[in-house]
């Protein structure tokens, strides 16, 4: 290609020019012969605003809106520039000066020019956060920003190079800027561009692409994981020295080595779909990027158990299945103390599912307690959070909670350490952690950090639902009502049903310290034992034949209960107690859920000791702690 | 613009073009009859008929740092000098090498091709970035020792720092008239780079003249008026040096955005009459 060069004898060369046009090069014909596009002009701002309409300026949300105006006496060259004024930190109408300067002449084939450029002054030294072009508000495709644009009192030539200009064929995002006063303490300036257009300077080359600010990262992940590939830069050297800005994703062609186990659109977000290992990597007009993801994906992803507990009584900090409280972090990287964990800022999203991922973790905090309330948990009985542990775990592992109270101020703390035979290797083990448990937490009114702690032990931990809750001391819904046919039911206790003559629900002789009372929630009658230790339900003047059913049901709700007992004793042939044929068999429920009604429909054949079931006239109930908790009972009932 | 219009009359300006490929052909020059040519055609060290090596950090020679600070040390490595594609091609590594941080390479055609007078040319592409600095140039014979720099001379040719990729310099050293205070001028191609193109860096130099020229453009000729010592280019005998130097007080260190390896490549070498 024949270059455009300065020809000292400006005849001969002309000349030369010609002939070489003329006889060969048809290249440079063909090439000539350019379909036709959008016009061309590399010229914004020149004396006037060049070829952009008249509806071209939109600010910023959030910026000061009347920053700009054309000033006809200050000018690099004739006699006008733009001139924009940063307001005040304080202006009422805005903190700080940011617009676009749209074509509202429509499109420009940029493709021939390698870079915006302009002259700037200022009315002091100062740095502008951002300058660029590509933001068009719709979209904003070919974003390109060069940050911290330092300005000085005399005028002074910036370039900002296109990172691929065969990209921009048809953009309307001229110019725009970003401008606020961090430099000057707050306090208003003046900046003025002039000479703004694109320009073929043929000096800018040796293109240096980056994706993730040129490292290579790896990370583990799960299917249907989203990850956006960020720290895009293209960094081109000018006459001057390098310039780099940042840029658009649509200046990069993305790939994944392995597109079964992660694709990549060209917005540059990886989209992970099975398992396995892929490298996410990128290039921008032919030249590969540095930097590169390694993403080791481990396939499905099992979510932590969806927390059921009735929203009201909870306060949640990090959970899916809440609203969650504004918290300052997810990891406060107290670097200066030793902090290694990475990890938690953001949260991973594993197909939706928000969960806290850290990597390299000795300590790491949540807070809340710089910038958002502090947590009042004075009526919260427990915290409760699922962790899972990715990697081996060995005797001695630990991962500690920690909760601090009135950070900085009046502190109180307490730890509650979880030891390694309670976690499990890539398993969501919950725990729920009464409050009380955390000696030295003297209050929990203004909760302000939570710790997990594992000095090292465990390196990769993650971390979902964690909330604080209280369990009402009573049921506030209805038990289910039961949907089995009346025809195959004999009903002791149910709304649902007509019952059978019972003499007792509460024999004599159940626990002292448990007392009953009739109760109606929610419209529903239901039984409650008080301090329950045991109690006895009789139907000794209607023994019961069960032998035509299956099952025994029974609905419990317990705050606090941690085992749950049934034994149905039957009379036997002499229908009284005693005699030498009465059989029975207790069954034992451990670890109900508590706070909530929970049906236990128990095959009969459970009962194994329970030979004979055509006299069934006893039903003792018991519940641990011992005489520590309240039951209701409702839907008491056999079926088939 | 004095020394412009001296040569503008007497010049005849010969303008090869050939093709579309064959570009920067243009020669502003008098002496026409070839003498000497390397094309670098052939694969391998470069032929060693015309080229010899100069090896080490200068140290050897008197001068550590090659009398400027480089940092570089010079080797006759594959990895530093080659012909290949059709080009010489030096090449300057960051690698910890002797004693210094960076290798590369400098050829010389000493006692093997020396010469007064002529028009000495190389097309070349130019590496880029802070602390490099390649350089085409003569350097007169010192008679077995006898005589010693900067009596017996310097051209530079052509020097360059990566630092300004749009900038080369052609300057003469000699007695009263060497290091800082030698007799240079740039010359800057303002919308076009040195390290993404061929380029020809040439001299045409005769009795009390020497005339410097970039493709197809003169930029500068300097004459015994122009130096203030004793013109040394009329009798004594010139060779060829082409080397890379890493650093040196001319250029500064290479910063961290540096790129290595760099490499300087030469499609050919002529010398005409």
């Amino acid at each position: 290609m024949m270059k455009n060069r300065v020809y000292k004898l400006k005849a001969i060369g002309s000349f030369l020019a010609l002939i070489m046009v003329l006889i060969s090069c048809e290249r440079d014909l063909s090439d000539d012969a350019v379909e036709a596009g959008f016009p061309t002009t590399g010229e914004i701002f020149t004396d006037n605003f060049v070829a952009m309409g008249s509806n071209f300026y939109f600010p910023f949300q959030g910026a000061k809106p009347d920053v700009f105006s054309v000033d006809n006496q200050v000018a690099y060259e004739s006699n006008s520039s733009i001139r924009i004024d940063v307001p005040n930190a304080n202006d009422p109408d805005g903190s700080f000066a940011g617009a676009i300067f749209r074509s509202d002449a429509g499109p420009r084939d940029l493709s021939d020019y390698d870079a915006l450029t302009f002259w700037a002054r200022a009315t002091q030294g100062v740095t502008i956060g951002e300058m660029g072009f590509g933001v068009d508000f719709e979209g904003d495709r070919f974003r390109v920003a060069r940050t911290n644009v330092s300005l000085s009192t005399a005028w002074q030539k910036i370039i900002i190079p296109i990172p691929d200009a065969s990209k921009l064929t048809q953009e309307r995002g001229m110019f725009w800027f970003s401008a606020g006063t961090q430099d000057t303490g707050g306090n208003a300036y003046t900046f003025w561009v002039d000479e703004l257009q694109f320009e073929k300077l043929g000096t800018i080359a040796q293109p240096r692409p980056r994706i993730l600010e040129g490292q290579d990262q790896v990370t583990s992940s799960f299917t249907g994981s989203d990850l956006p590939i960020g720290g895009l830069t293209q960094t081109l050297n000018s006459a001057n020295g390098d310039i780099t800005v940042t840029a658009a994703p649509a200046y990069f062609d993305f790939s994944s080595s392995d597109n079964s186990v992660a694709t990549i659109d060209s917005s540059g977000i990886a989209m992970v779909s099975g398992p396995g290992t892929t490298v996410i990597s990128a290039s921008l007009a032919g030249i590969d990027a540095a930097g590169s993801l390694t993403i080791n994906s481990l396939g499905n992803f099992t979510s932590a158990p969806v927390p059921t507990r009735d929203p009201s009584n909870v306060i949640s900090v990090f959970s899916d299945a809440y609203n969650n409280i504004p918290v300052d972090y997810y990891n406060g990287f107290f670097t200066p103390d030793g902090q290694t964990t990475q990890g938690g800022a953001p949260p991973a999203n594993f197909g939706g599912d928000n969960v806290i991922t850290y990597t390299d973790l000795n300590f790491v905090g949540i807070g809340t307690f710089l910038n958002v309330p502090t947590v009042n948990a004075s009526s919260m009985t427990h915290i409760h959070v699922d962790l899972q542990v990715r990697e081996t775990i060995d005797p001695g592992d630990f991962i500690r909670l920690q909760l601090i109270n009135n950070v900085g101020g009046n502190e109180s703390s307490g730890s509650v350490t979880l030891s390694s035979n309670q976690l499990q290797e890539n398993q969501w083990v919950g725990f729920d952690v009464p409050l009380a448990n955390f000696t030295g937490l003297a209050s929990r009114d203004q909760l302000g950090l939570i710790f997990f702690v594992s000095d090292s032990t465990i390196s990769n931990l993650f971390v979902d639902n964690i909330y604080y809750y209280t369990v009402p001391t009573s049921p506030v819904v209805a038990a289910p009502t039961p949907v089995d046919p009346s025809s195959n039911v004999i009903s002791l206790y149910s709304n649902a049903y007509t019952n059978v003559p019972v003499d007792t629900f509460r024999t004599p002789w159940s626990s002292a310290a448990t007392t009953l009372t009739d109760e109606v929630i929610a419209g529903d009658d239901v039984k409650k034992y008080a301090t329950l230790g045991f109690a006895g339900i009789e139907t000794t003047s209607n023994t019961i034949d069960a032998t035509g059913m299956t099952h025994f049901r029974i609905d419990t709700w317990s705050a606090g209960y941690t085992q749950f007992n049934i034994k149905l004793v039957d009379f036997g042939a002499n229908g009284v107690f005693g005699g030498g044929d009465d059989t029975e068999h207790e069954v034992s429920i451990t670890s109900p859920a508590t706070g909530q009604w929970v049906s236990h429909d128990i095959p009969l054949s459970d009962f194994t000791g329970l030979v004979n079931r055509d006299n069934i006239a006893q039903y003792i109930i018991v519940a641990q702690p011992f005489e520590g908790t309240d039951v209701f009972v409702d839907n008491i009932y056999f079926r088939n | 613009m004095k020394t412009y219009l001296k040569i503008l009359l007497p010049a005849v300006f010969v303008a090869a073009f050939y093709s579309c490929e064959s570009d920067d052909q243009q020669q502003v020059t008098t002496m026409n009859r070839l003498v000497l040519e390397d094309n670098f055609d052939n694969p391998g060290a470069p032929d060693s008929n015309l080229w010899d090596y100069n090896i080490g950090d200068g140290t050897a020679q008197g001068i550590p740092g090659w009398g400027n600070n480089e940092l570089q040390y010079y080797t006759d490595r594959a990895e530093n000098v080659i012909v290949e594609d059709g080009v010489l091609k030096i090449t300057a590594l960051q690698e910890n090498f002797q004693g210094s941080g960076y290798t590369s390479a400098r050829i010389l055609t000493k006692g093997k091709f020396q010469k007064t007078f002529g028009r000495f040319e190389a097309r070349m592409k130019l590496p880029w970035g802070q602390g490099i600095w390649p350089a085409f140039w003569l350097l007169g014979d010192d008679n077995n020792g006898t005589q010693v720099w900067p009596q017996i001379g310097e051209i530079d040719i052509m020097e360059y720092r990566g630092q300004d990729p749009t900038i080369v310099l052609g300057t003469v050293h000699g007695p009263g008239y060497s290091g800082a205070n030698s007799i240079s001028k740039s010359y800057d191609l303002v919308t076009e780079r040195f390290d993404t193109d061929f380029h020809v860096f040439g001299i045409e130099w005769g009795p009390d003249y020497i005339n410097y020229y970039v493709d197809d453009v003169l930029y500068n000729q300097i004459t015994p008026d122009d130096v203030p010592g004793e013109w040394v280019f009329n009798d004594n005998e010139f060779y060829i040096i082409i080397n890379m130097a890493v650093g040196g007080s001319f250029v500064g260190s290479p910063s961290s955005s540096t790129v290595f390896p760099q490499v300087l490549e030469v499609d050919y070498v002529r010398v005409y009459e």
